[in-house]
């Protein structure tokens, strides 16, 4: 984590006129769409995508050897992940997303990201409103808001692809 | 004060002694993520409980500990059914196996001095292997990362007959080797009464080379069931499954496991495992003692009490 007495100044390394936005994915149809919203507004602001995956620490094995193959498991698993997303980035954006793979708690993670690289300027995720507010969404809407200094968007995984061209 | 009959063990024990023993087994259970069947039966030996009624009692409890575990991970698709309904056709003839050289030690009057010493033997090499490869682990740091692994390695394994896909798990390997691995740790279960998760999970991985989300949701389930035989086994057989003894000790461990869940949380995996080989070794330690030590009495005198 970088020093937090400077996280509330300006996003240092901004670039004029260049957004970019940072999406949470964890390969469900609902964070498909984020990243789906993202890349049509990366695009027409000229903007840049940026996905990050969080992946549950491992649990404790009484094996170590055990606990490092399942480590290595996981990164597997979210690199392909992150490589499937970023080929539908390059589709729908036409650019190359960053891909981060982070391990942790989510919340945790996506704030020290965000503090970290003082370029993102928009928090992504996706939400299903069908089964209700989601684990992340509610943390992100009830603890988080208060430390959050760039903008959250929710975005329904429910939009079709229609809708999402029409508000982008 | 508060003694209770344990109408199979034969004998009266503090009914506060057996709730705190079974929390803390489960508090060492949920700490570690273990079954804690290892520690049950050294602990109902010492306090004098003959040891065929503590191995019949402990792989009960084994039953409590590991189910909830398996509902878990079958609710998030994590168990193999193929392959762990193959691996507990092996463990059912394990434990058949094990209960019937089991009733011949009995027969014989070895049957404590064979549990004893397995246990001895087991836990000393499952200690020293853990402080090794946490030695290593630490080691390796230091030196910065070491390389992956291969895990998919042709050896003579992967010749031998009876092959089976076990789709889940992403394998086409012969049905023998599960089979194999699932009888060592019925015999285990029957003469020990462990689940033997220390050995079937890193058999899983390393022998059949499953992936490791698959593996624990599978063992989990293997155990349970291969448990749940081995104590009507014991219970049939022999006699020995003390239910008021497993019951105040599965009561006691159900709260235990809660707080040591919690208290686990902070604590860093290499803590852990210093902690669980240490005391794995304490036990190891206390069991051979116990076999060793000279008797405090060489022999002793009693009027015989005779029923009419």
């Amino acid at each position: 984590m970088s020093d937090d007495t400077s996280t509330a100044t300006s996003r240092a390394s901004h670039v004029a006129g260049q957004v970019k936005f940072l999406v949470c994915v964890d390969g469900s149809p609902p964070s498909k769409v984020a990243v789906h919203y993202a890349c049509k507004r990366a695009k027409n602001t000229e903007g840049r995508v940026a996905l990050l995956h969080v992946v549950q620490p491992a649990d404790f094995r009484q094996w170590s050897g055990v606990e490092e193959m399942m480590r290595e498991e996981r990164r597997g698993e979210a690199e392909a992940l992150l490589q499937d997303l970023a080929a539908d980035v390059n589709g729908w954006a036409g650019i190359m997303p960053e891909l981060m793979v982070r391990e942790g708690r989510i919340g945790d993670e996506i704030l020290s990201v965000i503090d970290e690289d003082r370029s993102i300027d928009l928090l992504c995720v996706g939400s299903n409103p069908a089964e209700g507010r989601g684990k992340l969404v509610s943390f992100l809407a009830g603890h988080l808001a208060g430390r959050l200094t760039i903008p959250l968007i929710i975005v329904p995984g429910t939009l079709s692809d229609e809708q999402i061209v029409n508000i982008t | 004060m508060f003694q209770i009959y344990l109408p199979i063990a034969e004998m009266s024990v503090d009914i506060f002694l057996l709730l705190g023993m079974g929390g803390v087994i489960g508090f060492l259970s949920g700490l570690f993520g273990v079954g804690g069947g290892f520690l049950i039966t050294p602990l109902l030996i010492f306090i004098g409980v003959p040891p065929p009624v503590a191995v019949g009692s402990s792989v009960n409890q084994v039953v409590a500990a590991s189910v909830s575990g398996a509902i878990a991970h079958w609710r998030r698709g994590n168990i193999d059914f193929k392959m762990g309904t193959v691996l507990l056709v092996g463990g059912v003839a394990g434990s058949l196996a094990g209960i019937l050289l089991f009733n011949i030690l009995e027969s014989l009057g070895q049957i404590d001095l064979v549990i004893q010493l397995s246990y001895v033997v087991m836990l000393g090499g499952v200690g020293a292997l853990m402080l090794v490869e946490s030695g290593r682990a630490i080691l390796m740091r230091r030196r910065g990362g070491g390389g992956r692994r291969k895990k998919h390695v042709h050896t003579w394994i992967h010749g031998l007959p009876l092959k089976m896909r076990f789709r889940t798990s992403r394998l086409y390997i012969s049905a023998l080797l599960p089979l194999g691995i699932g009888f060592a740790v019925g015999i285990l279960a029957a003469l020990m009464g462990v689940g033997g998760g220390f050995f079937l999970v890193p058999a899983m991985i390393y022998l059949l080379g499953m992936p490791v989300s698959i593996v624990i949701g599978t063992s989990l389930y293997q155990i349970t069931v291969v448990a749940g035989a081995t104590t009507f086994l014991h219970a049939v057989s022999g006699q020995t499954v003390d239910v008021v003894l497993a019951g105040l000790l599965t009561l006691g461990a159900v709260v235990g496991a809660q707080l040591g869940t919690r208290f686990g949380a902070g604590l860093k995996g290499e803590e852990l495992r210093g902690l669980l080989a240490m005391l794995v070794l304490i036990v190891c330690g206390a069991l051979f003692w116990e076999l060793v030590a000279p008797p405090t009495e060489f022999f002793n005198l009693s009027t015989l009490t005779v029923s009419p």
